[in-house]
């Protein structure tokens, strides 16, 4: 046990900073996938920390923290905690991601140009060609679009533990990065807000809110860490279960902590709540979270699990 | 940064686990951690616990330790209050009395008392609040007034846990009412046959912890049992205090209280719900959250960093974990839960409990926002 970085993942992060510093600069690219930042992050030889000798998931994991705390979208989580070790996917082209049954719009749907579906036991990955799928009308800053027509029986094909739980440490790894982001965000604003002749911050109800968001954000950041480390199903979907609950706990609080500001677009907290907000739900959110989890961690009765499964059915014919 | 545990501290683990099995029995260790603070049983676990070396691991050899890592600390924290905590009250003396004696104490304190906690032998409460000086415990009216070569207290402390038993309080008092309320408080290691001490039970609704009152009047003690220099005592027991904060692992008990039930809910076939699911995972994950939090703390404070504001994170962290895993064992236990000694009643106690001692979740958050988030102090004179 060591909770400090030690120089190699220093290093990592020194370099990471410099990147955000050097390569994205403040303007917001036009590809709304980002790819800019994907093959930028790749030419410097730090897409693929995952995989090499050096480094380890918990780096990939780290990566993709500082560049949702850049403010960056580029799904920098799939590509370096997934795709990077899938070799039949092209680590620099567009990548979607879905559940089987899943119902909600999928992110990068339309931009994808690999689709990978996660279904009870196994996960493939499909061709699909970009700008086929329809963009769904969605406030949550990603683009989002439908399940795109997919060209054949796919090329490849994992066990959807191993793509979930990669799925799942990505999407904690995001959250993680978003949260701070949001926090300082939040925190300066209101530390600058002159209300009734005094700064919000000198409220304690105020201050006991914010403190209470970054306990939040520290219990989800070491959870998301470990499970990036050991990188086994129960601890990916424990960490990705608490990091839902955070991420849709701050889009609530900073909204309401921020007041009508919030809600504009120049003002762009809505850059980190809603994003969040989306976080929070994607994979099936904090309940598939939390159903894979309790599998994992309890083993409950064959009969409830069957059950459950008959629901979906249901639910998704 | 890596999380995975040396070979030879899961060595230590299970070695401690063995001697825990050998020394305590089932009763014990299914009671709630203060439930038995100092029968026979705990007396005799404690003088077996030194023996084997495990009483006060991480002490200095000279004060009756091995020199243990900060991590056979945590590992000795988390498995016996995962045992119902057998030492009873001893783990105080273990946590922060011994230390705050080792780090500020005369030769002949250290003589004293240092030996006899490292065998196991004796029991301390300490006196800190009062009925006016909770949270704010520097506002203090308890009095320690130079008589020549003595010092005369004067005043009441309330809440004291293990007061009934111990032969020692660790002792905060007033020695200068001129000054900022935290530059004029001593620390005194007073023998509680002093004359002048009364001790009464405080009827409290916690059924696992007996409060007491302990009345000082005119309690004479020598200079001899002042800790520290006169009126530094604030500076000895905030450090001793930072300790304090994450090491009470409530949330290795807690976890497994929330196994406990999920077992329960599972055996009566009602654990099959998606919502239940997402409770129990969120409680498991809270408490291991407040773990990993904690070993931060420690790794901190055992490389010379000392306990900034990541402390105050932890303990709110375990204070939430204590929750989370109280409401779940309510919502799968619910009327049965009103059953003293119940398992979701005990822990609902616990919880109670877990937002108080040790400092309130309040101050906690106060300082998180004060350190943490850098905010500048809060302004007195705001509307």
């Amino acid at each position: 046990m060591d909770l400090d970085f030690d120089e190699v993942q220093s290093s990592l992060i020194a370099r990471l900073e410099d990147f955000v510093a050097n390569r994205l600069g403040d303007d917001k690219p036009d590809d709304p996938y980002e790819l800019t930042v994907i093959k930028g992050l790749f030419d410097e030889g730090m897409l693929l920390v995952g995989t090499d000798r050096q480094h380890g998931l918990l780096e990939a994991a780290l990566l993709t923290e500082k560049i949702a705390r850049a403010n960056r979208l580029a799904p920098v989580g799939l590509h370096s905690c997934l795709v990077a070790f899938l070799p039949e996917v092209s680590p620099i082209s567009p990548v979607a991601i879905c559940l089987e049954r899943g119902r909600g719009p999928i992110r990068n749907a339309a931009e994808a140009e690999t689709l990978i579906v996660v279904g009870p036991e196994f996960a493939k990955a499909y061709d699909c060609a970009p700008d086929q799928a329809r963009r769904v009308a969605a406030n949550y800053v990603y683009p989002l679009g439908c399940r795109p027509e997919v060209r054949g029986d796919g090329f490849d094909e994992w066990s959807a533990g191993f793509v979930r739980r990669r799925w799942q440490i990505a999407i904690g790894a995001e959250i993680v990065g978003a949260l701070d982001g949001g926090m300082d965000h939040l925190v300066g604003y209101l530390s600058n807000r002159i209300q009734f002749g005094a700064k919000l911050t000198d409220k304690q109800a105020i201050r006991h809110r914010l403190a209470e968001l970054a306990v939040n954000a520290e219990m989800t950041r070491c959870l998301v860490r470990e499970a990036a480390w050991q990188d086994t199903s129960d601890k990916a979907a424990t960490a990705c279960c608490f990091a839902a609950k955070a991420a849709h706990t701050f889009c609530l609080e900073a909204h309401q902590l921020a007041g009508a500001r919030g809600f504009s677009q120049e003002f762009g907290l809505y850059r980190w709540t809603l994003r969040l907000e989306f976080l929070s739900r994607e994979a099936g959110g904090a309940r598939l979270h939390g159903d894979v989890a309790a599998t994992a961690l309890w083993k409950p009765a064959k009969r409830a699990i069957e059950l459950r499964e008959n629901l979906r059915e249901l639910k998704y014919s | 940064m890596e999380f995975g545990w040396p070979e030879e501290l899961n060595r230590e683990r299970n070695s401690l686990r063995a001697i825990i099995r050998k020394y305590s029995t089932d009763e014990a260790q299914s009671l709630v951690p203060g439930e038995d603070p100092y029968s026979d049983q705990v007396m005799g676990f404690c003088r077996s616990l030194a023996k084997e070396g495990w009483l006060v691991p991480h002490w200095p050899r000279e004060y009756g330790g091995r020199d243990a890592s900060p991590w056979a600390f945590a590992i000795l924290s988390e498995e016996l209050w995962l045992a119902g905590e057998p030492r009873g009250s001893q783990y105080m003396n273990v946590n922060w009395v011994g230390p705050a004696i080792i780090k500020a104490g005369s030769a002949e304190q250290k003589s004293l008392h240092l030996g006899r906690i490292a065998s196991g032998d004796v029991l301390w409460c300490q006196g800190f609040s009062e009925i006016d000086a909770g949270s704010d415990l520097a506002n203090m009216s308890m009095s320690a007034v130079r008589a020549g070569d003595f010092y005369s207290l004067n005043g009441e402390k309330i809440w004291t846990s293990y007061a009934s038993r111990a032969e020692y309080c660790f002792l905060l008092a007033k020695t200068n009412k001129d000054v900022r309320p935290t530059q004029g408080i001593s620390i005194f290691l007073v023998p509680m046959n002093t004359p002048g001490i009364t001790v009464e039970v405080i009827p409290s609704v916690l059924d696992v912890h007996v409060v007491h009152r302990i009345t000082f009047k005119d309690v004479m003690v020598p200079e001899s049992c002042r800790l520290g220099e006169e009126n530094a005592g604030w500076e000895i027991v905030r450090d001793a205090l930072s300790d304090e904060r994450v090491g009470t692992p409530r949330y290795a008990r807690a976890e497994r209280v929330l196994d406990d039930v999920v077992e329960i809910a599972k055996a009566r076939g009602e654990f099959t719900d998606q919502l239940l699911f997402q409770k129990a995972v969120e409680a498991r994950a809270a408490c291991h959250a407040a773990r990993l939090l904690s070993y931060g703390v420690r790794q901190n404070r055992a490389t010379g960093r000392g306990a900034g504001a990541d402390a105050y994170v932890g303990r709110a962290a375990i204070v939430r974990a204590e929750r989370a895993v109280s409401d779940f064992a309510l919502d799968v236990l619910g009327e049965e839960a009103l059953v003293s000694g119940s398992i979701a009643d005990g822990e609902f106690r616990t919880a109670m409990i877990a937002g108080l001692g040790g400092g309130s979740y309040e101050i906690q958050l106060n300082l998180i926002a004060r350190l943490w988030l850098e905010l500048p102090k809060e302004s007195k004179d705001g509307p």
